[in-house]
């Protein structure tokens, strides 16, 4: 038998092991890397993860059907959303780790090997725009926030998705394609201090086998005496599922730290890294399994979603939005939600962003004499917006968190007590909620001015790539974009939302 | 000191931040902040009522949500007033009819009392049912202080403007550094292209010829796993 292309892998403590260039690499932390690097961890995260989702359901079901009294209402819409801002803020994409709709496919996939190929003309990111927008217009209309049945099934039709698409089709079309929750998350990650990359480039330059993409291939396998080609042997160990090749990778873009590159790679070269938040949205050029950002419509409009997606989010949660509803319904005599509703998010999802988008574009092409399109200087700067966003999705997540953060013991000790008719777990303590909302405020406001300061800075960087002879013309129009946002936001925060902490006023 | 996200000393500082902001969060717990229940589930003829509480000086919130007993159905709307007075009978009892609020997915009142002082004050809650009878629950809470005003925004906005000032200079040293890296890279091209022509000129005589010189991102390899070409 002749194997070509095999790598032995490193040993630990190998001259080319990391750490050598004085990165702080969490695989080198004591303990946890040594978790982390363990082949089964992500299994060992998705577990318990799995579990509590199927006691929500349940609970969602069979539990009171007052909110503020449900598990499945309380985790979904106060502690899984501020976690995963939070989580994606201070380390990374943690959550795409640890997701629990991932271990109903693995399990498939032992018995029913995938045989299709995604759909070639939707291999881009409006399958997840359109399942994106359509959360957000659900979560309005069905009151998600206030209905425990609803949630549940949310959960359960998300549980469904990804089943069937994954054990469907090849490879991980769900999370790249589909799944809404990983956009976000995507996005918000180009905003965390962790990255999963190479540690030393030159040792991906002499690599032959390429096997953090490929996957290791098991070359014992019994084949006869007969020459045979790496690629058809079983795969012990899979590469990136999201077509991410780690020496051309740049940034967090459609990195769900998995590990699978991690536990391929035979040098033992990939980690997960710190850097700079945000510093990746300043960059050019190809991005590997993404293509160039520049002249990718998806990428921006997914973009445009996130930001103005988060400003419409908070907005509709405000006493504003029932009058302006109920004014709408006048004008119009509409005495249904879905098309007044349809209204606001047309407005705030299409006419808003391509009036700013469009205008700071024009502004744009015509002070700087630019060749380059509307359209082509709108991909560009829209990540500049990106930073801005994800403080919006910061300071309203993390106000449910932080001022609920406590209210799951009462709850669990609630649903505890309705299932065993014991207090097994103690006396309902209702009292318990979380901080108080003049702590909240000024952190919402530093949520806010952070990502402002984001924005501004990434949008000077590629106003100087832009032009680099009058950078200030390029950067003025943005500039006043992203302000105009972060005065909106502000404003929204200032607007009364009764009993946001308890959510029983959404 | 080059300030990089690298140093391990920037990452020190940030963590000692990180410490001191929760240090101070801490100090801020108490009985402020939003609502809370008082009463959860307790069963009157007819319902079962649960009341959070906002007892802030000034103007007060109670929100009474009714459930019907068995949460089957929902229940017939009954009508809600709260009425509050100190512990120490200082002032009169007052009583606030409870309006009901626009929920989609239960029954839910507010009442605004107004509370004049941090002390004890007594609640009841009077739920009055269609046909008539009232049925009433009482609890004692402590109206506290909204908030601490100003210093609010000073004392938590400024481990935010600590790390807004290390994070923006890290990013725009990072880029300079990048810009003198590509810079140097591109000067060493130069210099190896001036090489090259000169070697030319010399070896052929062909002065029209010149060196492209070649992005640092492109290239691809084949892998049928992919159906093709990965970038």
């Amino acid at each position: 038998m002749t194997v070509l292309d095999v790598e032995r892998p490193l040993e630990r403590g190998d001259p080319q092991s990391p750490g050598a260039n004085g990165q702080f690499d969490l695989l080198e932390v004591p303990l946890l890397g040594g978790f982390l690097r363990w082949r089964w961890s992500r299994t060992f995260l998705q577990l318990p993860v799995l579990l509590l989702s199927l006691l929500m359901i349940a609970h969602a079901f069979f539990g009171p059907q007052l909110a503020p009294k449900n598990l499945a209402a309380l985790l979904t819409w106060v502690h899984f959303r501020g976690l995963v801002v939070l989580v994606l803020l201070v380390g990374g994409n943690f959550f795409c780790m640890a997701c629990p709709f991932m271990l109903p496919r693995e399990l498939a996939r032992r018995f029913v090997k995938p045989s299709w190929r995604w759909p070639r003309i939707l291999r881009n990111k409006w399958p997840s725009i359109i399942c994106l927008v359509g959360v957000l217009f659900a979560y309005e209309l069905f009151d998600l926030w206030g209905s425990p049945w609803w949630t549940g099934a949310l959960i359960v039709g998300y549980f469904a998705a990804a089943f069937a698409i994954d054990t469907a089709f090849e490879r991980a079309s769900f999370c790249k394609y589909v799944c809404p929750v990983g956009q976000f998350n995507f996005l918000s990650a180009t905003m965390s201090p962790l990255e999963v990359k190479v540690r030393q480039p030159d040792v991906c330059h002499e690599c032959t086998t390429k096997d953090c993409i490929r996957g290791r291939h098991d070359v014992n396998a019994p084949c006869g005496d007969q020459t045979i080609i790496l690629s058809e042997l079983p795969i012990i160990q899979r590469g990136c599922e999201l077509a991410l090749f780690q020496p051309r990778k740049v940034g967090n873009l459609d990195c769900t730290f998995c590990l699978d590159c991690v536990y391929a790679c035979p040098h033992d070269n990939i980690g997960i890294i710190a850097r700079l938040p945000g510093e990746e949205l300043a960059g050019t050029g190809t991005r590997s399994g993404i293509g160039n950002l520049d002249k990718n419509a998806g990428w921006t409009v997914l973009t445009a979603v996130f930001v103005f997606g988060a400003l419409l989010n908070a907005f509709a949660m405000t006493s504003p939005v029932y009058v302006l509803e109920q004014e709408i319904s006048r004008w119009t005599g509409l005495r249904v939600e879905w098309p007044i509703l349809g209204m606001l998010f047309m407005f705030g999802l299409i006419i808003e962003p391509a009036i700013l988008l469009g205008t700071a574009a024009a502004v744009t092409q015509y002070w700087t004499h630019s060749k380059v399109t509307m359209w082509g200087i709108i991909n560009r700067f829209a990540r500049s917006l990106i930073p801005l966003g994800f403080g919006i999705w910061l300071a309203h997540y993390g106000f449910h968190f932080f001022t609920g953060a406590l209210t799951i013991i009462p709850v669990t000790q609630n649903a505890c007590r309705m299932a065993f008719g014991l207090d097994l777990l103690g006396k309902p303590m209702w009292q318990m909620g979380g901080l108080p909302e003049s702590v909240v405020y000024p952190m919402e406001l530093g949520f806010l001015g952070l990502g402002l300061l984001g924005s501004l800075l990434v949008c000077w960087r590629i106003a100087s790539q832009f032009n680099s002879q009058a950078p200030t013309k390029a950067f003025f129009p943005w500039s006043v974009v992203i302000i105009t946002l972060f005065v909106s936001a502000c404003w929204i925060l200032t607007q009364p939302m009764d009993m946001r902490g308890t959510f029983l006023g959404g | 000191m080059r300030l990089s996200w690298h140093t391990p000393d920037c990452l020190r500082h940030l963590i000692g931040m990180a410490a001191l902001w929760l240090t101070m969060c801490s100090v801020a717990f108490a009985h402020e902040g939003p609502p809370f229940p008082v009463l959860m589930d307790e069963p009157i003829p007819g319902y079962r009522v649960s009341v959070w509480a906002d007892p802030d000086i000034g103007t007060g919130k109670f929100y009474v949500v009714t459930e019907s007993p068995n949460s089957a159905n929902s229940p017939p709307e009954p009508q809600v007033e709260v009425w509050v007075e100190p512990v120490s009978k200082r002032l009169p009892k007052v009583t606030y009819v409870a309006h009901r609020e626009d929920v989609r997915n239960w029954m839910q009142f507010l009442a605004e009392p107004e509370f004049d002082a941090q002390e004890l004050w007594n609640v009841g809650i009077v739920v009055t049912a269609p046909e008539g009878t009232p049925h009433e629950l009482q609890v004692e809470v402590e109206a506290t202080p909204p908030g601490m005003g100003p210093w609010d925004l000073a004392i938590y906005l400024f481990p935010f403007l600590m790390f807004g000032g290390l994070w923006g200079v890290g990013l725009i040293r990072s880029w300079h550094a990048n810009d003198r890296s590509n810079r140097k890279d591109l000067a060493a091209k130069d210099d190896s292209q001036n090489n090259d022509e000169k070697l030319e000129v010399e070896s052929s005589s062909s002065i029209n010829r010149r060196v492209q010189s070649g992005g640092t991102h492109s290239g691809s390899f084949s892998s049928p796993a992919f159906g093709g070409r990965v970038t």
